[in-house]
């Protein structure tokens, strides 16, 4: 018997409250090759002291996640998310069901060789310095001295943390924490990515680098699990997604595919005049349909500080003064803001 | 010859060890198996068995690379939580100390044992709350904080976080032991050497004998040489660096005379100890001497002026230990029945070397034959013969060692088969001079190769080889005591009498009793770690002190009341002689009640039995006695029974650590 199985048979209830186990049809998956993560009517129930059930935290949860997708687990606070995440790498054990992770169970030392997590918090030795504290995880994974300087560097630098090498983590802040915590998640090259609330505590860049991360790892081939309650930033790198909600598996597939709206078209041209606008009103009205909304596209507010934070960084010293400002000595510059 | 009376055999040990082991994990595979079959119903068992294995394997797939970062992880987070504290507060200790232990008034010798027994003492305390706290709260802490989940999440086995835990608190308990050993012996060294203001030594100055006698008081330094026959040269200066600018080539010598002192203050005697026995008025041997009423019976008496006699049985007085000559070193108590004029005068003591055989018989089918029923045959004197069921058969002569034999109702018997009397002929007795014994100091006798001695049958002076003629053929050498003072008793214990073989150095000694207090601090933190894979900070703390507790202090109590031989019956008895106000010396009633009550205490005390061997037995780390009397720390009482205690934990330690971190949730709150 694997080690899961005993988990499985120590903790799973025997009698009546065992969950609800029927099998849940699970959306086809883009590839076609064994899945990296296999859940199959997953369970948890928080138990009091006595044994006595106190919370089912998850509830025949089945699903499956591909090689080299970015998949999303989402849900508001206290849906599952975190508790499902713990269970993939063992730190909790499940009430019911299966789990297979790269081929092995839950609770198998070797399978830890080939994964990455980032905690929600970064739950890491605050007296340690970025360097030490990378050295340690390296050392970890058995990796040698030469080695581990190679990649304490590189991801020293690759989180942009050069500068702060050599402080305690105590000392950081909640965005550098994070930065910090990515780090050592990645230091063994990982093939399968676990992040619990990548971009909670970063400010807009480091959110930008964090996803430009997590698409980087999908473009090499890695598998990447997110799970966050930032909408935006899910639909922004996922492939797939579940939708998690009191611990029950409510939404799964493409994000493309859940949130195009069957029903509905949306037509984005060039800007028009009031003449051409009305010579389109007209077809569509002719064609049975209706115009909902005519309207100007907005860019987002994460595009808008992005662009303006960069454009600070090419040309240094523009400053935006307000119009009704009063004049000062200083030559102005130009209004940057639109 | 050994100062190591009883060898500790590693293999017997090995084998207690393995049995115990077994015993226990025997009993907790049958309780989780209980346990699993209550929740997992009949497949429950099936679990714990498919279990077992997990372990060896998961200690075999061990890394020694990530076993050393956990370890030097451990290492930097005790420092960083300011572990090191610990040695302000030691050298606080150490500054003012010697304030409160300086005593010009004691004997040099009981100043000596203060200052060793406090600094021995101080490295123990200041450190074991340290070890202990560090130890319990590392792991509860890591898990509190998660920063155990980023380790685990990586490939690092249980087993791995334990010892790597295990071995980070070693690294810096070691460090602070040695650290602090290395100063307490610098301040031992130098409050004895501040404190020697007088001392007598005889040193060799250009091959000449010369006594060198020192005074050392405020109203300054006065220093005495006697070289040979030559007059005394005294000296006087008004302090020790006055002298020393005076007259440098006194001071020289007074320095050479002071360190010869100091080496005599600071030593590791190594002590051959013998049986003893004793012999009554009537010549016969007897198991003790005189009661004279002392309550603490550690020592009894012989009288003096009579026929009452202490005997030291040694063994392994061998050729190559003795062919220079031994030395005996004695200190004894006296007991004065009257006073007068002799209170000051010490007490007259005798020696006397005698050369026994002690043999035990056999016939012909090999049987033992107690000494009582043999007698010589009329036939040939050399030949033996026993009444045995009443016939007369031939016997043979055996010899028995000096450790196989105890006197039980005035004889001397087998300790095996107390049946078996032991006969025991005196073929040679050498009685030495007399001499005046140092009643609070030692008496040190030396017995050269040759002995001379008065023999009062011949009336003549003889000579006698030490070890062909007084030795006998097992290597043995008697030793007899007796008190010349009539009316006055003196007081004999088997450590007052012993064969003193050339000494270690006091750095030998002091540094066994450092490894005594590191190997049961090692001990606390093996304990510790264990206790904190499936308890709280606090919780294994407190588990970790009672474990300290009842292993320390409390052991002995806890022997008597599992041997029974606590008054007052077990728990529940207790509790109803105390209600009922029954004396503890009273019967109770035989009736129903009362059975019940002595069973469920009898099941009790199997409870206790069970805590009493699995608890370690702390007292044998204590080796400060020793050093602190300025003896040795002998390998087979002490050191290895340490070191075996220490050992013989981590196992089944281990075990107990990692089905507790992996069973556990480390997320469940």
């Amino acid at each position: 018997m694997d080690t899961n199985e005993a988990v499985n048979n120590e903790t799973m209830p025997e009698s009546d409250e065992t969950p609800e186990t029927a099998e849940v049809d699970t959306p086809a998956a883009p590839d076609s090759d064994e899945p990296v993560i296999k859940i199959r009517n997953l369970s948890k129930i928080y138990r009091d002291f006595w044994g006595r059930p106190k919370v089912q935290a998850l509830n025949s949860l089945s699903l499956d996640v591909q090689k080299g997708e970015v998949f999303g687990l989402l849900g508001p606070n206290g849906s599952g998310k975190t508790t499902t995440m713990k269970l993939l790498l063992g730190l909790l054990f499940p009430s019911g069901g299966d789990i297979t992770i790269l081929g092995e169970t839950a609770t198998n030392v070797e399978k830890n060789e080939r994964i990455g997590y980032l905690p929600e918090e970064s739950y890491l030795y605050r007296f340690l310095n970025a360097g030490e504290t990378l050295d340690f995880y390296g050392r970890l994974f058995n990796m040698s001295k030469a080695d581990r300087r190679e990649r304490v560097d590189r991801y020293i630098e690759m989180v942009g943390l050069t500068h702060a090498r050599h402080r305690q983590l105590k000392e950081y802040s909640k965005g550098m924490t994070r930065r910090i915590g990515l780090a050592q998640a990645l230091i063994n090259d990982p093939d399968l990515v676990l992040l619990d609330e990548p971009t909670t505590g970063l400010d807009p860049l480091g959110t930008r680098d964090m996803k430009d991360l997590i698409l980087k790892l999908r473009d090499d081939g890695k598998t990447v699990v997110m799970c966050s309650h930032l909408l935006a930033d899910v639909q922004d790198v996922c492939d797939r997604i579940a939708i998690l909600y009191e611990g029950e598996l409510k939404q799964l597939g493409r994000v493309e595919d859940l949130l195009t709206e069957q029903g509905r078209t949306r037509l984005m041209t060039s800007r028009l005049d009031d003449a051409a606008m009305a010579e389109i009103r007209e077809v569509i009205e002719r064609h049975g349909a209706s115009v909902e909304t005519i309207d100007h596209p907005t860019s987002t507010l994460e595009e808008l500080f992005l662009r303006t934070v960069e454009e600070s960084r090419e040309r240094p010293g523009r400053r935006f003064v307000p119009e009704d400002a009063p004049a000062s000595d200083e030559e102005p510059a130009a209004n940057e803001s639109e | 010859m050994s100062i190591e009376t009883q060898p500790f055999d590693f293999l017997v040990a090995t084998g207690q060890w393995a049995f115990a082991v077994t015993a226990f994990l025997v009993l907790l595979i049958c309780g989780a198996s209980g346990l699993a079959m209550m929740t997992h119903g009949v497949t429950g068992p099936l679990l714990v068995f498919r279990w077992i294995p997990r372990f060896p394997a998961d200690l075999l797939q061990l890394s020694p690379r990530r076993v050393f970062a956990i370890a030097q992880l451990t290492f930097r987070e005790a420092i960083r939580r300011k572990a090191l504290v610990v040695f302000g507060m030691f050298a606080l200790l150490f500054m003012f100390g010697s304030w409160f232990l300086d005593n010009p008034n004691e004997r040099m010798e009981l100043q000596v044992k203060n200052y060793i027994s406090f600094v021995l003492t101080a490295i123990t305390w200041l450190l074991l709350p340290v070890v202990l706290l560090l130890s319990c709260w590392g792991l509860p802490e890591d898990i509190r904080n998660r920063s155990l989940h980023t380790v685990v999440t990586k490939p690092a086995r249980k087993t791995e976080i334990v010892i790597g835990r295990m071995l980070g608190f070693s690294t810096l308990m070691t460090i602070l032991v040695v650290v602090m050993g290395l100063t307490g012996y610098v301040w031992i060294d130098r409050e004895v050497a501040f404190n020697l203001t007088v001392y007598s030594e005889t040193i060799d100055v250009d091959g000449q004998e010369t006594l060198v006698e020192y005074v050392d008081e405020d109203e300054g330094v006065t220093v005495r040489v006697t070289a040979g026959d030559e007059p005394t040269q005294v000296t006087a200066a008004t302090s020790r660096t006055a002298l020393r600018q005076e007259n440098p080539d006194l001071y020289a010598l007074t320095e050479r005379a002071r360190i010869q002192a100091l080496g005599r203050h600071l030593v590791a005697k190594r002590p051959v100890l013998g049986t003893i026995s004793f012999k009554g008025d009537d010549g016969k041997p007897t198991e003790r001497g005189v009661n004279t009423g002392d309550i603490w019976e550690y020592r009894t008496y012989i009288a003096g002026g009579t026929n009452w006699r202490a005997i030291w049985d040694f063994e392994n007085v061998r050729s190559e230990v003795a062919a220079d000559g031994l030395v005996l070193e004695s200190s004894f108590e006296a007991f004065r029945t009257h006073k007068g004029d002799d209170i000051q005068e010490s007490l007259l003591l005798q020696f006397s070397l005698v050369k026994v055989r002690r043999s035990v018989f056999r016939d012909a089918n090999n049987n033992v034959v107690s000494a009582t029923a043999v007698r010589k045959s009329r036939d040939d004197e050399n030949a033996f013969e026993a009444t045995v069921d009443g016939e007369s058969v031939a016997v043979s002569r055996f010899p028995v060692a000096a450790h196989d034999v105890e006197v039980r109702n005035n004889s001397y018997v087998l300790i095996d088969d107390p049946e078996i009397v032991v006969l025991i002929e005196e073929e040679i007795r050498a009685p030495l001079s007399s001499f005046n014994i140092s009643e609070f100091g030692e008496n040190i006798t030396v017995l050269k190769p040759q002995i001379t001695f008065y023999d009062q049958e011949s009336g003549e002076r003889k000579q006698l080889d030490l070890v062909n003629d007084l030795v006998n053929d097992q290597g043995e050498l008697r030793v007899e005591v007796a008190c010349l003072d009539s009316g006055q008793y003196l007081g004999m214990a088997q450590r007052d009498l012993f064969v003193r073989l050339p000494s270690s150095s006091f750095a030998v000694g002091y540094s066994k009793a450092i490894c005594g207090v590191w190997m049961m601090l090692g001990l606390i933190v093996v304990l510790g770690v264990t206790a904190s894979c499936f308890l709280k900070g606090p919780i294994a703390s407190l588990l970790t002190f009672v474990m300290l507790l009842v292993g320390q202090g409390f052991m002995p109590f806890l022997e008597k009341i599992v041997g029974g031989e606590v008054e007052g019956g077990g728990p529940l008895e207790s509790i109803i002689r105390i209600v009922r106000q029954i004396n503890v010396t009273d019967q109770l009633p035989e009736n129903t009640f009362y059975s019940t009550i002595k069973g469920i205490d009898g099941f009790l005390n199997q409870g206790l039995f069970i805590v009493k061997n699995i608890v370690p037995d702390f007292r044998n780390f204590q080796m400060d006695t020793y050093v602190a009397n300025g003896f040795d720390v002998p390998w087979s009482q002490a050191m290895a029974p340490s070191i075996g205690i220490t050992l013989a934990y981590l196992v089944p330690c281990l075990v107990v650590a990692y089905y507790s971190l992996s069973l556990r949730e480390l997320e469940h709150k």
